[in-house]
């Protein structure tokens, strides 16, 4: 297969779990891009990429990036940022700002801030951005040595130089971002392989169509009659002999992935495979046949309403960051502590769905606003169950063989609601316990409550025993109301390395109760605030 | 030859010096173009090593089956114990460390056996085919298991200064209580490694991420039944090591020399970052027990500290690490009458190593943590306690019997009260929770004072190597070891100001244990002090050299380096004009250089003695904000105000200072280290151990150096700055207990490090849920 890395087209062979890290290291002799942990959770290894030309490079960690995923696509790492010899601005800035001292983490932060910088760029800000906005774009990056302030530092003065142009279009001048063809991908002698379409923004088919994604097999190659010849067309190039044991597949649309997931029932499904990938990485573990939602654009789009909302399971919880900024800024405020930039720009709803971990940060979320998991067969058949009944245990859901999530439907967010997260560490932690809890009132009683907790049972559940405690009680009864005995009937938590049973038992009913003050009309400052009025 | 044309000569001595110059590698490091140990060119055949762990605590080895692992695809060669040929043992400076278990386990994960492959993922592979059989024991995990067995690796020892028990049994006042404080893992970005490439003649030549390349080279001969000479060892920059690379890289670069030299291959081993959490060495937890008399003003009358380390299964570096607790137990005070106990538990756990502070942090929160007690039992301020128990004319003796010159830390005190608004933010801080319903705020104000100067009195001795081209180019070489804490920058700077050149004309190298041999680690915060003065020593041969030489051509007696130019007061010679000169004339232009610190030795079976050549000091003052819901807090302001004597890059200097905060910081309140009760490690990935991010440092943290001159002759009277600024730190923790005072309650416990759920439980009250049963 064929990626564009920093401006030249490079071909890649390997097994279907095959990392961007070690493509880059390993085959292309790109060292610059550094193995902190291996896990996504470090960022030493961040690098910039990009779909197509004329959208923005976004930063992710390649260690935990299948290859397969980025199939004509762009890369752009540390090596690739100066350009004639001249540093970008926050490789400058780095160096003024004395922002490296052992330097290992450098790269990585470099491509992040870099990444971060390109959005600024796009999104026009004038202002100078708050620090806090800095420190969510590198909330992904750990340093040891600096203490983090003259990073911080430098990202605010490269803010305020000119911008490069990035990529391929560089050397084409000012143009090649706007460029609607993407004619300089084209002109790279990029080759696509015959199944997917060129242009990205072309609809992919919204209805299964085996028949469809027949023809697009058919058409562009000679091929044999058997299911397993047509899939095979799909197949990404990633195998030097042409015909593995394992394949990797990266559709483009639902016809192609109903084709591939009928053919290959055992074939595993990876989307963003910030989790998935942990598996091949830290255990050794070896993946099947490998089927990426990554590239399936029908199941990728986020409408959200006045009330209710519509998420694709391919959505990056980046985009539905973006999404909801306005429209459901309780979760974007949340979501700003999931994962980090580069664990959002790749994480989607639909893994974490997937996934089921009780620790699964969307999960409460999604039980406390109703939400409704739309499946679909490799058939194109599509069934709906409430959240409740998806998640069916520790790590299991109610998919079948070949199922996989094509949406997730919520409501309620006209409804009073708060998402709260409690982890040691404040960024790109996992919860020690998370809660959410929305709030539907008639006047000023309580007409039905949704409490949703993760962090204390083998899956992320409702607490029906608590919820009718407050059903039919006024706001102000319920915000005294003292609930911890309940909770310590009903949920019964580990202990574990990240926090105690006793400890989670006692913060998620003080997080329930806290929640209650809040329907009341009480508003409780975070330590958030209090740190930055002081 | 041009005549003086009133330049100043004088100006390029001060050039660089005392400049805030970027680092040397930055343009490297933020382009991609550093390389690293992971980063060496290897040839197509190279080796990966993968080990295969045990899987259980302790117990005794009955069988290793390594047919399955010998069988393993991509296999080349697989090692045990018994295939060294020279010493399976690698400790530093006693004995036990061993590179494979012999007959029997006493760590969770410790290396068995080690596979060489052709790549590393199948090395991995075979490695985890190893089948073992072990008669497994009951571990050993705590500090209070181990005492109460009796099990030590090495020898108690004892501090005394007068009689402690009666000083505090007479006093007006007494408190007592214990703080169980729990190491950190160093987490250096860049995990180890190590690179072996075989020579002709059997030895190897071997590119490691080592604090001390002499050692990592002595150990390799050993291991290999081969002189030292047959060793060489290149360090040229350290991806972050923190004390974490003194003596763990060194069983990395000895498997890899094993493999190269029985296969003739060049041979990479990389830890993952999976097995460098649960294989190497960590800061130690202490069981530290205090019991303090004092005045009705709060004065310190005696103090009886036992400072009991957990050292894991050998003693490694626990010989000093648990004196410099002991010796920083008094941290900026006179304790009055002192018994000061370091015991060094032996438990089966991984052993414990250096981490930056090498004990002194805990000795340092032991008596912070006490004072503040004091304070509470007396109802006063906790900043009047720390001053008035500060060293003083007539009370200037550690309880080591060193005494404290130069004490900069009241003068320090009272400007960072004063800067920080430390008395006006306390009455706010009071105001504020007096009101606030569930959100508190908590400050304190701590000192630090550290004793510079390895402790091992041998190991205060450094070497340096200059070579001066004919084009007037410069290569500096010296014993000192690149980890990114500046070293190289500084010496450069330091060798320019003595050459009175640009430093644009020196190149600093990689340390080689070919260069310059018999080096200490770069540790102790000694780098600088060290190896600059070496540098000098070399560089004042050269000068020597270059102005005979212009002498014995008929120039003047006072000759004078600067401005890139040598001049004699009448004539001026370009640097190079020199140069070139001097070589057409025989002259030599290369020369080593030699520094041993003055003044220090130390009785370590009397526990008296002179161990340190000064103090650096420093007082930091933290602001933090409690969530009472949760224990949730965030550090608010920071405020430090540190000794660095006369600084050579504030730039430099100003980032030890920060991230040695920022570092210690994780270590009191996110970085919680936590063992089963089968003694295997839980916190062993990024993803449950969690150092600091961007986001907990405070937008308001003002950094000032307190710029006074060294009265000791330290490399242009300079101060280390490596480890000290760790320690303060311990103001934030002082902060967090503060804030979870309960209105008219006693100071609570406050576990060590403070997570949301150690601060929740201590503002709560209820402590009997603050110790974990489950996992320890």
């Amino acid at each position: 297969m064929q990626v564009v890395v920093n401006g030249a087209v490079r071909t890649l062979v390997g097994e279907p779990e095959y990392t961007l890290l070690d493509a880059l290291r390993l085959d292309l002799g790109l060292t610059g891009t550094k193995e902190g942990c291996r896990s996504g959770d470090c960022g030493a290894c961040t690098v910039l990429i990009r779909e197509s030309g004329q959208l923005p490079f976004y930063p992710v960690n390649s260690c935990i990036l299948p290859v397969g995923q980025l199939e004509g696509q762009e890369v752009l790492t540390v090596e690739g940022l100066a350009q004639d010899g001249e540093l970008h601005p926050i490789q400058g800035a780095m160096v003024d700002h004395h922002g490296s001292q052992c330097g290992f983490c450098t790269p990585g932060f470099v491509m992040a801030l870099a990444g971060w910088l390109e959005h600024q760029k796009i999104k026009d800000v004038e202002d100078q951005p708050a620090t806090q906005a800095i420190q969510e774009a590198i909330a992904g990056n750990l340093c040891r040595c600096t203490g983090y302030r003259p990073i911080l530092e430098a990202a605010r003065a490269a803010l305020l130089k000119p911008l490069p142009v990035l990529g391929v279009g560089a050397t084409a001048g000012q143009d090649a971002l706007s460029d609607p063809t993407n004619r300089s991908l084209a002109e790279l002698g990029l080759e696509r392989n015959q199944r997917g379409q060129m242009n990205p923004g072309e609809q992919a088919p919204q209805a299964a169509d085996l028949e469809q994604s027949s023809e697009i097999a058919t058409a562009s190659q000679t091929l044999g009659d058997s299911a397993q010849d047509r899939v095979a067309a799909f197949r990404v190039g990633l195998d030097p002999n042409g015909g593995g044991a394992r394949a990797f597949y990266a559709p483009e649309d639902l016809a192609s992935l109903h084709l591939i997931l009928s053919a290959l029932p055992d074939a595993v499904l990876i989307a963003g495979g910030t989790d998935l990938m942990l598996a091949v990485t830290q255990s050794g573990g070896a993946l099947g046949d490998v089927v990426s939602l990554s590239k399936v654009q029908a199941i990728q789009s986020i409408e959200l309403n006045e009330d209710s909302g519509v998420i694709g399971a391919g959505a990056t919880y980046s985009d539905l960051m973006d999404s909801a900024r306005i429209a459901w800024p309780e979760l974007h405020r949340f979501l700003s502590r999931l994962g980090s930039p580069q664990i959002r720009n790749r994480g989607t709803v639909g893994g974490n769905l997937g996934t089921a971990s009780p620790i699964g940060d969307m999960l409460p979320i999604l039980l406390a606003m109703d939400a409704m998991v739309v499946i679909s067969s490799a058939k194109g058949v599509t069934r709906q169950l409430s959240i409740g009944d998806f998640i069916q245990g520790y790590r299991k859901t109610a998919l079948n063989q070949s199922d996989y999530i094509r949406e997730v439907r919520i409501q309620g967010l006209q409804d009073f609601h708060r998402y709260y997260k409690v982890s040691k560490r404040q960024e790109d932690d996992i919860s020690s316990v998370s809660v959410a809890v929305r709030v539907q009132t008639q006047g000023q009683c309580i007409r039905d409550v949704s409490v949703a907790v993760g962090g204390v049972a083998d899956r992320a559940l409702r607490l029906a025993d608590i919820e009718s405690a407050f059903i039919g009680k006024s706001l102000t009864e319920a915000s005294t109301l003292d609930i911890s005995a309940l909770v310590g009937e009903v949920i019964s938590p580990i202990s574990d390395v990240r926090a105690s049973a006793a400890y989670r038992t006692a913060v998620t009913a003080r997080l329930i109760q806290r929640a209650m003050i809040e329907a009341s009309g009480d508003s409780m400052a975070t330590i958030y605030e209090a740190a930055s009025d002081a | 030859m041009r005549k003086l044309a009133g330049e100043n000569h004088a100006s390029a001595m001060t050039e660089s010096l005392g400049k805030a110059r970027p680092h040397e590698s930055a343009l490297q490091h933020v382009t991609g173009a550093a390389l690293y140990g992971d980063d060496t060119p290897l040839p197509s055949d190279v080796l990966y090593v993968a080990t295969g762990q045990s899987p259980v605590a302790a117990g005794k080895i009955s069988e290793i089956n390594l047919a399955q692992v010998k069988r393993s695809l991509g296999v080349v060669d697989v090692l045990t114990a018994a295939d060294v040929p020279g010493s399976n043992d690698v400790s530093p400076v006693y004995t036990g460390d061993l590179l494979f278990a012999e007959d029997r386990v006493d760590f969770h994960h410790q290396t068995l056996i080690a596979v060489a492959a052709t790549s590393q993922k199948l090395a991995e592979a075979a490695a985890s085919r190893l089948e073992v059989l072990i008669e497994q024991e009951t571990p050993r995990l705590t500090v209070d298991q181990a005492l109460n067995a009796n099990d030590f690796v090495l020898p108690t020892r004892v501090f005394r200064m007068g009689d402690a028990a009666s000083a505090i049994a007479s006093a007006e006042h007494q408190i007592e209580g214990q703080l169980h404080i729990r190491g950190q893992e160093h987490f250096y970005l860049e995990g180890q490694v190590a690179v072996a490439v075989p020579t002709e003649t059997g030895g190897v030549s071997v590119i490691t991420s080592s604090q001390h390349p002499t050692e990592v080279q002595k150990l390799i001969a050993d291991v290999l039944a081969v002189p030292i000479n047959e060793v060489q060892v290149k360090v040229r920059r350290m991806g972050g090591a923190f004390g974490g690379k003194e003596t763990q890289a060194a069983p990395l670069a000895c498997i890899a020399s094993l493999f190269a030299v029985r296969t003739g291959r060049t041979v990479k081993y990389r830890m993952p970052r999976r097995d460098d959490m649960v294989q190497t060495g960590k800061r130690h937890d202490f069981e530290a027990k205090y019991s303090l008399g004092f005045d009705s003003l709060g004065r310190l009358q005696g103090a009886d500290i036992n400072l009991s380390a957990r050292c894991g299964y050998s003693a490694d570096l626990s010989e000093g690490i648990v004196d410099r607790a002991m010796f920083h137990a008094d941290n900026a005070y006179s304790l009055g009458a002192a018994e000061i106990v370091g015991r060094r538990l032996r438990t089966h756990t991984v052993s414990n190593t250096a981490f930056r502070g090498f004990g002194g942090p805990q000795g340092m929160l032991t008596i912070e943590c006490a004072l503040d007690e004091v304070a509470d039992h007396l109802h006063e301020d906790p900043v009047d306690i720390r001053l008035i128990n500060l060293y003083r004319p007539d009370a200037c003796f550690t309880p080591y019997g060193q005494e404290v010159t130069d004490f900069r830390l009241r003068p320090m005190m009272e400007q960072l009260i004063t800067d920080a608004r430390y008395r006006e933010r306390r009455a706010e801080v009071t105001a504020f929770n007096q009101t606030s319903t569930y959100l508190r705020k908590g400050l304190a104000l701590t000192p630090v004072k550290f004793g510079v100067a390895f402790t091992a009195t041998h190991l205060n001795q450094a070497g340096a190597l200059i070579h001066i081209y004919t084009d007037g180019s410069v290569i500096l070489n010296h014993g000192g070891t690149e980890m990114g804490q500046g070293l190289l920058t500084k010496v450069q700077q330091v060798l320019a100001g003595a050459f009175g050149i640009t430093v644009d004309r020196i190149k600093v190298t990689a340390a080689a244990t070919d260069r310059v041999p018999n080096t200490s680690p770069t540790a102790a915060s000694s780098g600088t002090d060290l190896n600059a003065m070496a540098v000098l020593d070399a560089a004042e041969t050269l000068k020597q050299r270059l102005s005979s030489f212009l002498i014995s051509q008929g120039a003047g007696s006072d000759i004078r380096f600067g401005g890139d130019q040598i001049t004699d007061g009448q004539t001026v010679w370009s640097w190079l004009d020199v140069i070139q000169r001097a070589y057409l004339n025989r002259v030599s232009l290369s020369a080593t250089g030699f520094y041993k610190t003055p003044d220090i030795y130390f009785d370590k079976e009397a526990g008296r003695g002179r161990p340190f050549y000064y103090y650096a000091f420093g007082a930091a003052c933290t602001e933090v904000v409690v969530d009472s819901t949760t224990g949730e807090h965030r550090v608010t302001q920071v405020d430090i105000l540190h000794d660095v004597g006369r600084s050579i890059n504030p730039a430099i200097d100003r980032g030890q200072i920060e991230g040695g905060f920022v570092q210690g910081m994780g270590w009191l309140t996110t970085e919680e280290l936590l063992w089963n009760n089968s003694g295997e490690l839980m916190s062993n990935s990024p993803s449950n151990y969690k150092i600091p991010t961007a986001f907990d440092v405070p937008e308001r943290f003002n950094v000032a150096l307190y710029q006074k001159d060294n009265p000791e002759a330290t490399v242009y009277h300079s101060k280390a700055v490596g480890e000290p600024p760790l320690m303060l730190a311990i103001s934030a923790w002082c902060a967090l207990r503060d804030a979870c005072r309960r209105p008219g309650e006693q100071l609570p416990a406050l576990g060590v490090p403070a997570t949301p759920e150690q601060v929740y439980w201590a503002m709560t009250g209820e402590r009997s849920h603050a110790q974990r049963r489950d996992l320890q």
